[in-house]
């Protein structure tokens, strides 16, 4: 029983699969073609990672300041906070004002942000944001 | 109401007596003597109607949630301990004020003393067993800060631990007693608990009740194999030993069987440990006596004897018996603080304390060379003094004793003689004899050293001659309380010439011809050296050694620090607690519920087993990264089988991002040492894999169950009207579950950040190699 | 839902006092700085008192929740004198030299705000009504414990316990949330009391069963009970003592509540009818706590004997003083309307109340004292020498040592012996002779080493040698103070806090078996919580 059904399943799928197939297929068909075919030259401005622009300075590995890392993570509470107040947006107006619902809701928000507003707030005493 | 001030005021009067102390200098043991002779006298003037049949009680709420309460009782048997606890106390406060005269710490030691006395009078009028209990343990306390008051010298120290620690484990098994005593018995109240002997004799606790109770009793009371603490207490200073190892402290256990024998006693089990414990003290007390030549050590050890001796009494448990120990407790307690305090008295003027080097002391100190003549008389049983009526009654009742008769008398009578050789040594030899010179000039002890010993000797000979004012109205009620009915043995000098008399006869003869002859007998006491290693004592330093011992190899065993170490005993345990009663109650997994295996679910299996076993056994990690992966698309496939082919898209994404993950963290970190040997790796798989059937048999379990409620079918047909889906797994993901799979994602993102920064770090590390490991919140 | 919420007001508190300092103890003022330890003890003691005044949880022990909050409160206020100092010490000495403020070098404000964190965890355990809040509730106690330990002190050994204590963590919060899962899975419910009533009705099935068992191994690492105690000696000393003190209260609390709540989900549930006691748990649970139990009092006793380290001896004893509280928890609340003296988990609750104390007490006189170290920086007293002669030399830590390791060691009439007194004898009632012998054993073993801290402290001489000095908080020793006179206090007039561990044991009916509306002797001083009472509540799918 579970495996007809299956069966039935990954028929609707098929088309997935061969897309899949082309896109690897052109991919693969691309590159090995340009091996084949194109002209091979080494050396002299063909070795730099641009051809136009700036040269690059210094290695790939530089080290980059930490509070890059903090400002990440300060975005991410922002990040976060959006996807609470998404469902949150989409339900309240469904609530009656009436009810008291509606207040403990609406103070549900109120009191998640101001948890984030401690958050920056701590952030900023903690000198993420200060640059010198 | 005066029963709560009599405990109390102890408490208080202690709390003070260090400023009292320092007030009134020399003074203070007078001062503070006030208190319990005011106590002594209360209960003096109590005697008459308490001898009535009347008892004061009073109850005062203290933990009602647990049965203890602050409520009191004075009866003949408490009136009886609670006098001597309160007379002999003002004696000896006021002996401690002359004999440690001057010492920095004498306030401390009135301080002790007055808590020492508070507790034991509570013990002795306590009228609810836990209250009694609270009382014991504090009797236990404060005797472990007395012993130890000499604190510099180790012996004092050791001592000190070893009385605590016998008496106080002696305190926990009675504890165990008494609680299961008031569970059976429905109340902590002494008085209901008396009253309902039947329900405790006839329960099947009824000789574990017993025999955790008399523990307690015996190591208090310094009952063999317990006694050995008592003669080590001897580091204390005399008052000390005189008040707590004489005459009050260890005579709880006593007062404790005594005060049970209604609700427990005469049990043939009571009686035989009671007489058996007490003729084996009484003996093993009264040889050992003979090994010792330091005063206080043979005074202890004859007060083990006569301690024996009581239990004995006790045990036996007839109306003659019982008055006899009744009356031997208090001829006891009156010559032997008397004999402690002339002991104390004469070190503190000679500085000596070998009887071997004391003699002719007499002239020197006329008056206290009287007194101790007067106690020992009494301790060896000369007539007419307390001892000798004491004793005889104890021979005349264990004459007619109903079990081995013939054998506790002949005991008994030993140990009579043997008393009476205790009794030349510390008194006769120091006192007659030629002259010797001593470390300190030897000259007559002050009032204060006089007047404790003094009383007590002269009421030794007071209570024997006028008994019926003196001894009858105390012995006869607290022998009353004791039997549970009226007593009618009354305590008198002359029972006509009689066995007993004669018995008496011989153990003051053989007595006085050893003492005479003792020199011939002293190197046969010596020979009995070699059985030290056999007894109590070291098997208490067995027992702290083994102890001790057992932690440590405990600690090197469990305690390793190796975090692996711990997660195996972990993994074994949670196995083992988890797969104990699937076995036990579910049985064999169903297999017929599971349906028929295909080839491709065969194939997979072995797949999956196949890249675990990769993963296992690489020895890269990159390799090992890989073959989970693998692993991971196994069960991917399995969702395809089982048309769940979204679920095995999310899989495959999930299983490829941690590959990533994985990835990023082990690129840098070194390649795989093995540091388990053979047999530790075969240790790790064959826990792997009970791990792994642990969780098999949790999954078949499950599957046979299927839970009361399923939230498939209800998300199924919400699918479509709500989440406008027709896929269930991915209205699941991305509408029921959103939240879920959202912050599914942040973690991982968070995760993957976190992973890149401490790569990061780890740069930096390797740039700066003396940067210090970064701490929470600092410049990570 | 505003019922739920006013429940969780004195959390609320506590978060908002967390929100507070975490912005304070950032302050450039270093006086302001330096209040987040006084606004702490103050959100806590607020919350307490919103706490005893509070309603009732709605759970299967209504009476547990505002007591266990009111005392992780009360005792949270002491442990926040306690840790005083623990943090920071260098740099306001650099900043009161007249150096510059820099933030990132400052750990006030997160040492305490994770305090506050972890005693808002264990508080909410207490509301706890579903298996999901109290996984939340317990991981919310335990996670910033983790970074307690490691930012208490500097140097290798602190962050060695640290990971050691996380990895041990995450493991057993990972058994438990499995356990939790499985009994979901074998109730279809993860609301407390729809999962007691359904196995009221149906009996307990082996996959309840399996989650029950792997629930009460993965909570015995909070508690630090077998075979969950590993960590508890390098933990602990490998943590500041103030810290130490933290972690043998908090994380012990909460798990002990999370065991009461997840054992009354499958036994104890007895209506009016008196059940034989206990027997109502599972006999396969009830052999699992027995030989936990007795495993537990004698591993930590015993370990306890040999240490030379004051730290390791408290740690190694908080592990045999979790194996007695697991007694109560076998013993049960005993028969329908029983007394103090035969409630084990009253027993158990007013025990948590006395050994937090205890242990703010004996920790307080640790924490007060320290040394000079090589390198001239002030380091924690680590051997019994260091507190030779204290009582002499510094009469108040001393006598808070001696007395609170005496109350420790059970020894009347101190409260320890009242605290375990109930221990024994409601296991006696529950019929457990042999427990309680083990139990009375190993308080024997534990006279071996409690006394060693009562000898030192008071018989001693002080050794040669340069003596500690007094660690310069005197909020420390005030935390020993407040518990010294707490202990003996108690010792005496205790009768109202056993009242309180008395209401708050009462377990509910599970709607099935529904508690009479009359009023029974068992809930005659908690009855707020007549009109929350979850009885005859349908068993009812919880919503997605």
């Amino acid at each position: 029983m579970p495996s007809t059904l299956a069966a039935v399943e990954l028929n609707s799928y098929l088309p997935i699969f061969i897309i899949l197939l082309m896109a690897v297929t052109f991919a693969v068909a691309n590159v090995a073609g340009s091996l084949l075919i194109g002209p091979q030259r080494k050396g002299g401005n063909k070795g730099i990672a641009y051809e136009s622009g700036m040269n690059p300075v210094g290695t790939a590995r530089k080290r980059f300041n930490v509070r890059f890392y903090l400002i990440a993570m300060v975005f991410l509470v922002f990040d976060v906070e959006i996807i609470f107040l998404y469902p949150w947006a989409a339900t309240f107006p469904n609530i009656d004002p009436g009810s008291p619902d509606s207040l403990v809701w609406l103070g549900r928000i109120l009191f998640f942000l101001f948890t984030t507003v401690v958050a920056y707030v701590y952030g900023f005493r903690k000198g993420v944001f200060r640059f010198d | 109401m005066t029963l709560l001030a009599i405990v109390i005021s102890g408490f208080v009067l202690a709390v003070a007596a260090p400023w009292v102390t320092r007030a009134t200098g020399k003074y203070a043991g007078w001062i503070l003597a006030a208190l319990p002779a005011a106590i002594a006298g209360y209960l003096i003037s109590q005697v008459s109607s308490v001898a009535s049949g009347q008892t004061v009680s009073v109850a005062y709420q203290w933990i009602p949630g647990l049965g203890i309460d602050l409520s009191f009782m004075l009866d003949g048997l408490s009136l009886l301990f609670a006098l001597m606890i309160s007379g002999i106390g003002a004696l000896i406060l006021i002996y401690a004020g002359g004999y440690l005269a001057g010492h920095p710490h004498q306030g401390r030691l009135f301080c002790f003393l007055l808590l020492f006395m508070g507790s034991m009078l509570g013990v002795v009028l306590a009228a609810n067993v836990l209250t009694l209990f609270v009382f014991w343990e504090l009797t236990s306390i404060t005797s472990y800060l007395l012993i130890g008051f000499d604190h510099r010298r180790k012996e004092a120290r050791a001592a000190a631990l070893q009385a605590l620690l016998v008496t106080g484990l002696g305190g926990l098994a009675m504890l165990a007693g008494l609680l299961l005593m008031g569970h059976v018995a429905g109340s902590y109240s002494i008085s209901e608990i008396l009253s309902r002997r039947d329900v405790l004799q006839s329960h099947a606790l009824a000789p574990a009740i017993t025999v955790l109770i008399l523990v307690g009793c015996f190591t208090k009371s310094a009952q063999f194999p317990f006694h050995f603490w008592l003669p080590g207490a001897m580091e204390a200073p005399t008052p000390i030993s005189a008040y707590l190892h004489s005459s009050t402290m260890v005579k709880a256990g006593i007062y404790l069987m005594a005060r049970l024998t209604p609700a427990l006693g005469s049990t043939e089990l009571w009686q035989w440990l009671l007489t058996g414990a007490g003729a084996a003290t009484m003996l093993a007390g009264a040889l050992l006596a003979m090994r010792e030549s330091y005063l206080k050590r043979l005074l202890a050890y004859s007060t083990v004897s006569a301690l024996g001796i009581i239990t004995m009494g006790l045990g036996i448990g007839t109306e003659k018996a019982i008055s006899a120990a009744i009356a031997f407790i208090l001829a006891h307690a009156l010559y032997k603080g008397s004999l402690f305090m002339v002991a104390g008295a004469i070190d503190h003027e000679t500085g000596e304390k070998d009887v071997d080097k004391l003699s002719g002391l007499r002239s020197a100190m006329p008056i206290l060379s009287i007194v101790a003549l007067l106690a020992a008389a009494s301790q060896a049983g000369f007539p007419p003094l307390a001892g000798f009526v004491a004793k005889e009654m104890m021979l005349e009742s264990a004459l007619h004793a109903p079990i081995i008769a013939v054998a506790l008398t002949a005991a008994l009578t030993l140990s009579a003689a043997l008393l009476v050789v205790v009794a030349g040594l510390v008194a006769f030899k120091p006192f007659f004899g030629g002259e010797r010179p001593t470390p300190r000039h030897a000259h007559e002890p002050p009032l204060s050293l006089l007047l404790g010993p003094g009383l007590l000797a002269i009421l030794g000979v007071a209570v024997a001659l006028v008994p019926g004012t003196l001894a009858d109205p105390l012995i006869a009620p607290a022998a009353s309380a004791t039997l549970g009915t009226e007593s009618h043995t009354h305590f008198k000098i002359w029972h006509g010439f009689n066995l007993a008399l004669g018995l008496s006869a011989i153990a003051t003869g053989v007595g006085v011809l050893v003492y005479a002859t003792r020199s011939r007998w002293m190197p046969l006491a010596g020979a009995t050296a070699g059985l030290d290693r056999l007894s109590p004592t070291a098997c208490y330093h067995g027992v702290l050694r083994f102890v001790t011992a057992f932690a440590e190899s405990q600690t090197r065993m469990i305690q390793t620090g190796r975090l692996r170490d711990y997660l195996i005993v972990i993994f074994l345990v949670t196995i083992g607690v988890v797969s104990y009663p699937l076995i036990t109650r579910v049985g064999p997994p169903v297999w017929n519920e599971l349906g028929t295996l295909h080839w491709l679910d065969v194939g997979i299996a072995v797949l999956i087993l196949l890249s675990a076993f990769a993963a296992v056994t690489a020895k890269n990690r990159l390799l090992a990264i890989i073959a989970l992966g693998m692993a991971g698309l196994g069960v991917t496939m399995f969702y395809v089988i089982y048309a769940a082919p979204d679920l095995a898209l999310t899989q495959i994404s999930i299983e490829a991002l941690s590959v990533v993950l994985f990835v990023l963290v082990f690129r840098r970190l070194p390649d795989f040492r093995s540091l388990s040997s053979r047999a530790g790796k075969l240790r790790d798989v064959l826990i792997a894999c009970a791990g792994g059937a642990m969780m098999a048999g949790l999954v078949l379990m499950a599957t046979s169950y299927p839970s009361a409620t399923s939230v498939s079918r209800d998300l199924a047909e919400r699918s479509y009207p709500d989440g406008h889906g027709k896929n269930v797994v991915n209205v699941i993901l991305v509408d029921f579950r959103a939240m879920d799979t959202m912050g599914e994602i942040t973690v991982l993102a968070i995760a993957a950040l976190g992973v890149y920064s401490l790569l990061k770090l780890r740069d930096r590390i390797d740039e700066q190699p003396s940067a210090s490991a970064p701490s929470a919140g600092g410049r990570a | 839902m505003s019922e739920k919420l006013a429940l969780l007001v004195p959390e609320i508190i506590v978060f908002l006092t967390t929100c507070i300092v975490m912005v304070v103890g950032l302050s450039p003022n270093l006086a302001v700085r330096r209040s987040c330890g006084l606004l702490s003890a103050s959100g806590l003691f607020i919350a307490a008192i919103l706490a005893i005044n509070g309603p009732a949880g709605d759970g299967l022990l209504p009476g547990l929740t505002p007591y266990i909050k009111a005392v992780i409160a009360l005792i949270g206020v002491l442990l926040v004198m306690l840790v005083a100092g623990t943090v920071d010490r260098e740099e306001d000495a650099r900043v009161s030299r007249g150096g510059v403020f820099n933030a990132l070098r400052t750990n006030r404000a997160e040492f305490y705000s994770f305090i506050l964190f972890s005693l808002t965890g264990a508080m909410l355990c207490a509301s706890a009504s579903d298996l999901i809040w109290l996984f939340l509730a317990l991981e919310l106690t335990s996670l910033p414990t983790y970074v307690l330990v490691t930012m208490s002190t500097r140097g290798t050994r602190s962050q060695e316990a640290g990971v050691k204590y996380f990895f041990l963590g995450a493991l057993g919060a990972a058994v438990f949330l499995y356990g939790f899962a499985l009994i979901y899975g074998g109730t279809g419910s993860t609301k407390f009391v729809d999962i007691a009533s359904i196995i009221a009705q149906q009996g307990i099935n082996q996959i309840t069963l399996a989650g029950m068992i792997l629930a009460i191994i993965g909570v015995s690492f909070k508690i630090a009970a077998v075979p969950m105690h590993f960590y508890t000696a390098d933990v602990y000393q490998g943590a500041a003592s103030p810290v130490t003190a933290f972690l043998a209260f908090v994380p012990k609390t909460a798990g002990f509540v999370s065991l009461i709540l997840l054992l009354a989900l499958v036994g104890w549930d007895h209506g009016t009818d008196k059940v034989s006691v206990g027997h109502t748990l599972p006999s396969q649970l009830r052999l699992l706590l027995w030989v936990m139990a007795a495993l537990t009092m004698t591993i930590g006793n015993v370990l306890a004997v040999v240490q030379s380290s004051p730290k390791r001896v408290l740690a190694y004893s908080s592990i045999a003083h979790s194996g007695y509280m697991l007694v109560g928890l076998i013993a049960g609340p005993g028969d329908y309307g029983a007394g103090f003296a035969h409630n084990g988990i009253a027993a158990v609750l007013f025990y948590l109340a006395a050994y937090g104390l205890m242990n703010v007490g004996a920790f307080a006189a640790l924490a007060g004292l320290e040394r000079r170290g090589r390198d001239g920086r002030p380091v924690e007293i680590d051997s019994f020498d260091d507190l030779r002669g204290l009582c002499a030399g510094r009469p108040l830590l001393g006598w808070t040592l001696v007395v609170c390791s005496l109350s420790l060691l059970g020894l009347p009439p101190l409260l320890g012996f009242f605290s375990k007194l109930p221990l024994f004898t409601s296991g006696i009632a529950s019929g457990e002779i042999v427990l309680v012998i083990v139990m009375g054993i190993n308080s024997a073993i534990a006279a071996f080493y409690y006394l060693r801290f009562a000898a030192v402290a008071m018989l001693e001489d002080p050794s040669d040698g340069p003596k500690p000095l007094a660690a310069p908080f005197p909020a420390r020793a005030m935390s020993g103070l407040v518990a010294l006179v707490l202990v003996i206090s108690l010792s005496f007039f205790g009768d109202a806090l056993m009242k309180a561990s008395r209401n708050a044991a009462v377990v509910e009916g599970s709607g099935v078996r529904a508690v009479p509306a009359s009023p029974s002797p068992g809930h005659k001083a908690g009855d707020r919580h007549d009109a929350a009472s979850p009885a005859a509540a349908p068993a009812q799918r919880v919503g997605a």
